[in-house]
């Protein structure tokens, strides 16, 4: 519902419509996955990164790339695999025979939107290139800080853990995940629509469908545009009472950290000013909450045997935490 | 032909039956010093142990290796007859003397692991991951017991301080009150306001309680402020609402 007796303090306008854009750019090609499309535009908008986790074939690596073809910024992509090195990720100094110089060659991370495919797939000692840039947004070579461009987003991809060939992240890299998306399979219709689209794509690749819609001046407006949504101070109580929660939950190992206190602030704020509003309930915190804990916490072994999963735990914590009216 | 192949059994037999003749190291020495001094004139100085020697070094306790039977104590002589026990029990079963200590083993380590368990009343998997107590929860938010208030009362001395933010918060927390105690929802403190509002089956309860939702967001949680014209329209809004509870 809506009318005009609240007039909204901060305007909005632009940035529901790009979001509009957006949706209907990559509604052109994937079918269903709202959910998802609508988290990966509240990434962007609270500038954090973004883990995508689904079974093989269900378009995880197809949207991300479509989401980094609506903005009109440089997109790199990274097929992480057992054998990669961090220099292959970071880059390396080479010497340059001609001016008996080091030079940094720049690895494929320096970009704006970096596609890592199967993150999962590379050990732990290539995970932790990951870990300046993804928090500082700067990379560490040599003695000398490269800053990344701004805006700088790592959407990754991974097949479950327990599948073939796949390690398990180390806690540090999930903690800088702003969200991990969990895609699901398409519903029946769903699934004939693909079908359809394909047909109908005659063979063309699906990236070469949309246009780009978002530039990197619009992204830093909205960013800011975000930071002025209002947060009532009974909410900032809510969110540390989830938090707090989980870390004395009995069916968690280790409860979230502070820094995801803010990032579901954050995107509680972007999904709000994606949903027109220029305020946060507790329904946007409940929203953001599931898809920025799922990754941070960790389960007893007792109930992993059971076979229990963080988001019916995390669920649970939610019924318990008193929504503030 | 067929004779020769005949006979040799017989010569197989002979040969067998033959015993051979058994001869000592030192003839044998003689024997090959007898066969080869035709060949080899060279003398051979020919090396003897030093029996003192041998003598002293078995003397030597550091280099007795010989087992000398330790005294038994009385734990061992427990044991004994623990094992003594178990053989009793096995003996006819083709079971292992080894067995028996394993087996005792097995049983008195469990039982003195269940002992230790029970006095300490823990939870046996803690012992591997640390399990955390359940703690109450520190963070409640709102102190009030919406089934506790007298609204009408509160609802008037916030609109007569002039805060009428106030006013529509409590308008709102009144229309929950209604719609639980009219069993349309069922109140539990995490619910959000749109986990009530799908809880409502009847549509015109559900558009009117929308609408004070929006309102009471609005001023609540986007700190909006409420004008005494506004708040006349939401109390309007929220009295038609009443009367379809």
């Amino acid at each position: 519902m809506e009318d005009n007796t609240f007039e909204t303090r901060v305007d909005l306008t632009a940035l529901r419509d790009s979001v509009e854009k957006i949706r209907s750019e990559v509604g052109k090609v994937i079918v269903g996955q709202d959910e998802m499309i609508t988290l990966l535009i509240t990434a962007i908008l609270a500038d954090g990164h973004v883990l995508i986790e689904g079974v093989p074939g269900v378009a995880k690596t197809l949207t991300a790339r479509l989401m980094a073809s609506v903005i009109s910024v440089n997109f790199s992509r990274i097929q992480f695999t057992p054998d990669l090195m961090p220099s292959d990720v970071l880059g390396t100094s080479v010497y340059n025979l001609k001016t008996s110089a080091f030079e940094f060659k720049a690895g494929p991370i320096f970009s704006n939107i970096v596609l890592i495919d199967e993150i999962n797939r590379a050990p732990a000692k290539t995970q932790a290139a990951l870990f300046e840039v993804m928090e500082e947004r700067q990379v560490t070579v040599d003695g000398h800080t490269y800053p990344m461009e701004t805006p700088y987003m790592v959407i990754a991809t991974q097949n479950p853990v327990e599948h073939e060939g796949t390690y398990r992240l180390p806690e540090a890299e999930l903690d800088r995940f702003l969200f991990k998306i969990a895609v699901q399979y398409p519903t029946m219709d769903q699934e004939v629509d693909i079908l359809r689209g394909h047909q109908e794509r005659k063979g063309q690749m699906p990236t070469g469908k949309v246009s780009r819609v978002l530039t990197p001046q619009e992204i830093a407006a909205y960013r800011a545009k975000v930071h002025e949504v209002y947060c009532e101070d009974h909410l900032f109580r809510y969110i540390a009472g989830i938090i707090h929660e989980t870390r004395n939950s009995p069916a968690l190992f280790l409860g979230a950290s502070p820094r995801a206190s803010v990032a579901i602030l954050n995107s509680a704020k972007a999904f709000a000013a994606v949903s027109g509003r220029d305020f946060i309930t507790p329904e946007d915190i409940r929203y953001v909450a599931i898809p920025a804990l799922r990754h941070r916490v960790i389960l007893t072994p007792d109930k992993e045997m059971e076979g229990v999963t963080s988001d019916e735990v995390l669920k649970q914590i939610m019924e318990k935490v008193e929504v503030p009216r | 032909m067929i004779c020769l192949l005949a006979g040799l059994p017989l010569i197989a037999s002979a040969g067998t039956t033959q015993e051979t003749p058994l001869i000592t190291t030192q003839e044998a020495f003689d024997s090959y010093r007898s066969y080869y001094r035709n060949y080899d004139s060279s003398s051979v100085d020919v090396r003897r142990y030093n029996e003192d020697k041998i003598a002293r070094l078995k003397e030597d306790p550091e280099l007795s290796y010989g087992y000398t039977r330790a005294p038994m104590t009385l734990w061992d002589a427990f044991w004994l007859w623990v094992a003594h026990q178990l053989q009793g029990l096995f003996k006819d079963r083709g079971v292992s003397p080894e067995w028996d200590r394993l087996i005792l083993f097995v049983l008195f380590t469990s039982a003195l692991v269940y002992v230790i368990i029970r006095l300490l009343k823990i939870n046996s998997l803690k012992i591997f991951y640390g399990e955390k107590e359940q703690k109450p929860l520190e963070h409640a938010v709102a102190e009030e017991n919406i089934h506790e208030m007298d609204f009408e009362t509160l609802v008037k001395e916030a609109t007569t301080a002039g805060n009428y933010r106030l006013a529509v918060r409590l308008l709102y927390l009144w229309a929950l009150k209604l719609l639980t105690d009219a069993n349309h929802v069922t109140w539990v403190p995490g619910k959000t306001n749109y986990d009530y509002l799908r809880e409502i089956k009847s549509s015109d309860l559900k558009n009117g309680f929308r609408q004070l939702s929006y309102y009471f967001e609005y001023a609540w949680y986007g700190n909006f402020s409420v004008t005494p014209e506004l708040f006349k329209k939401v109390s309007g809004l929220f009295n038609d609402w009443k009367t379809t509870v």
